[in-house]
């Protein structure tokens, strides 16, 4: 079987069997419709104060951002990508507890392509926040500005590919790890706090810029934002688009090596301790 | 052939977290073991808790690195050549675990059936014969978090053959599962073993199970194989007291002294009351059971019942505790 083809089939498998597990429940699927619309409604009148027309100089940007759509960009994005991270958790924890993770080892299936269909599976849930996000603001008021319906699905893409990329990297760390739920509390605070979501990234001191730019949620906000606020066209951000791309690629280098060494470790350390 | 030369683990506990992980004293679980598991045939890893069975098997399915030793499957390297030993075997555990219990048993197999790089037509097909041959095709869309715990061991044993292995690995596999559910899982053990060439490896701590599947039985005790044979070699190979036991009507006075005077001396004699009479329980290095019914019946007290009980697999696993 060519390496593609193992690829495919076993994150094809891998989100399959996300999905169902996580789908097949009555209650998870009234959750997930409701959740994204009081995700979304937590932030618009967290911002509803302010006035929408006024719009905020960002120091260091040539632009001029209207303050509530850029608060909930950056929330669309954290909220994004904290679902990932808790998916990864809640993905590991099941498989180790469950005793399914040396079935898993024991098999020969392509293991980055479990990696990438388990954070696949949370791409459902994403658009769907998206679509909340977007439908919600534009009927209550605060209209996005695009410069052109195409421009919606390239701000969804800015967000989902480096969502699946960073859900990858986080499966591949997480899913031989001990402890995972202090991992996720560490990681957390400094997605939020350095990816820009609630103020722009160049407020911070210049190491933590360095460290910043590291996240492709940064890079995420930074191409959306403009795109939906600013009505900016495809080749305004087509630097952010491309930096995303690297860094997208490289949360996917790093997850397949970081698994590989995680799994290698597991296999001297005996840590998997299912039987 | 799976063959095991001079494999060695030893494990470290961790007692930290996070960036400040401490190791413990190395733990020997497999120390030197050598083994050989051939084809179409089912091989007996035996031991107390803690002696090293279950890091063994893990070893020789690619689950665990050696620490040093070497194994190999059909001549393939279980550690540099993994990827590909890897289709060849499969591996079967008891209790409920190891299954996704909101899945229903068709979509467990697809998904496993999945990794093993089964697609379409002929994993369906896969699915339905697994189906079959554990008895849930019944079942098979309902959510596994519904079975009972003998349809999840089932299930299990479904799974362990989605990939039709070379070589399978039963860990305790009949673990608390009632009788019929264990004497199928059994018959199909045999069967993959005598009809499909398929080699087994079974840890069991049912004795009986053992005597019945296994051809050839390796004991381990602390990481090392100590005695290896066939069952009845195995037995024949052990020092313990031979047990007889007579059951006579009433309480016939004088007749312990008699066996006492009439038997070789050594041997030890026990007396209880039973509801229909006596049971003599006597043991000796050697069988005394046709000796002591005849003083029995020369002094007119009435068998009920004699029986001479055979060692069994279960007096090694004894021995070995008791010089554990």
């Amino acid at each position: 079987m060519s390496a593609l083809r193992s690829f495919l089939m076993a994150a094809r498998a891998e989100a399959v069997k996300e999905a169902r597990l996580h789908w097949g429940r009555g209650t998870n699927v009234v959750l997930e419709a409701v959740v994204p619309i009081l995700h979304f409604a937590i932030a618009w009148y967290m911002f509803a104060p302010f006035d929408a027309s006024e719009h905020v100089r960002v120091t260091g940007s040539s632009r001029e951002e209207a303050l509530p759509l850029f608060l909930l960009v950056g929330f669309l994005g954290f909220y994004v990508f904290q679902r990932l991270l808790w998916a990864a958790m809640e993905r590991a924890y099941r498989e180790r507890d469950g005793g399914t993770l040396e079935l898993l080892m024991l098999s020969p299936a392509n293991r980055f392509g479990l990696l990438v269909g388990g954070a696949a599976s949370g791409m459902v849930r994403a658009t769907w926040l998206y679509l909340a996000f977007l439908v919600g603001s534009a009927a209550l008021g605060h209209g996005w500005r695009v410069a052109h319906p195409g421009a919606v699905i390239v701000a969804l893409l800015a967000l989902l590919v480096p969502a699946l990329a960073f859900g990858t990297l986080l499966q591949g760390f997480l899913m031989h790890a001990f402890d995972t739920s202090a991992y996720v509390t560490l990681s957390q605070p400094p997605l939020s706090f350095l990816s820009g979501v609630r103020f722009p990234v160049h407020y911070l001191p210049g190491w933590l810029q360095a460290i910043a730019a590291l996240l492709p949620l940064t890079w995420s906000l930074r191409a959306a934002r403009p795109l939906l606020v600013e009505a900016a066209l495809l080749r305004d951000v087509g630097r952010e688009l491309g930096v995303l791309a690297l860094v997208s690629a490289a949360c996917f280098v790093l997850a397949a090596v970081v698994d590989r060494r995680a799994e290698a470790m597991t296999r001297r350390d005996g840590t998997a301790m299912l039987y | 052939m799976i063959r095991a030369e001079g494999l060695c683990k030893s494990f470290r506990a961790r007692t930290g977290r996070l960036l400040w992980v401490r190791h413990g004293a190395p733990k020997v679980a497999v120390d030197g073991l050598d083994l050989d598991v051939p084809e179409g045939a089912v091989t007996g890893l035996l031991g107390l808790n803690g002696a090293g069975k279950s890091t063994t098997i893990k070893m020789l399915a690619t689950l665990l690195e050696p620490d040093s030793g070497r194994a190999s499957v059909d001549g393939l390297d279980v550690v540099r050549d993994a990827a590909r030993v890897r289709p060849l075997v499969n591996m079967i555990a008891g209790g409920e675990r190891s299954l996704y219990l909101r899945l229903t048993a068709r979509e467990n197999l697809w998904y496993f059936g999945q990794l093993y790089g089964l697609s379409g037509g002929a994993l369906d097909d896969r699915i339905d014969e697994l189906l079959e041959l554990v008895d849930l095709r019944a079942a098979a869309g309902d959510r596994v978090e519904t079975y009972s715990k003998g349809m999840r061991q089932r299930l299990q044993i479904a799974r362990g053959l989605v990939n039709r292995p070379r070589y399978l690995f039963l860990d305790e596999p009949t673990l608390g599962l009632d009788v019929p559910v264990a004497r199928r899982l059994r018959a199909v053990t045999r069967q993959l073993a005598r009809e499909q060439g398929c080699g087994i490896v079974l840890t069991s701590h049912d004795m009986a199970e053992v005597e019945e599947l296994c051809d050839h039985i390796s004991v381990i005790d602390r990481g090392r194989i100590v005695r290896e044979g066939t069952a009845a070699q195995l037995k024949a190979g052990l020092v313990v007291e031979r047990l007889t036991r007579i059951l006579v009507t009433g309480n016939p006075e004088g007749l312990i002294d008699a066996l006492r005077s009439s038997l070789p001396p050594g041997v030890r004699i026990e007396t209880a009351p039973d509801e229909r009479g006596t049971l003599i329980s006597l043991a000796a290095p050697d069988d005394v059971t046709g000796a002591a019914v005849a003083v029995v019946a020369a002094r007119g007290a009435h068998v009920l019942r004699a029986e001479s009980v055979e060692p069994s697999l279960a007096d090694l696993m004894l021995q070995l505790g008791g010089s554990s």
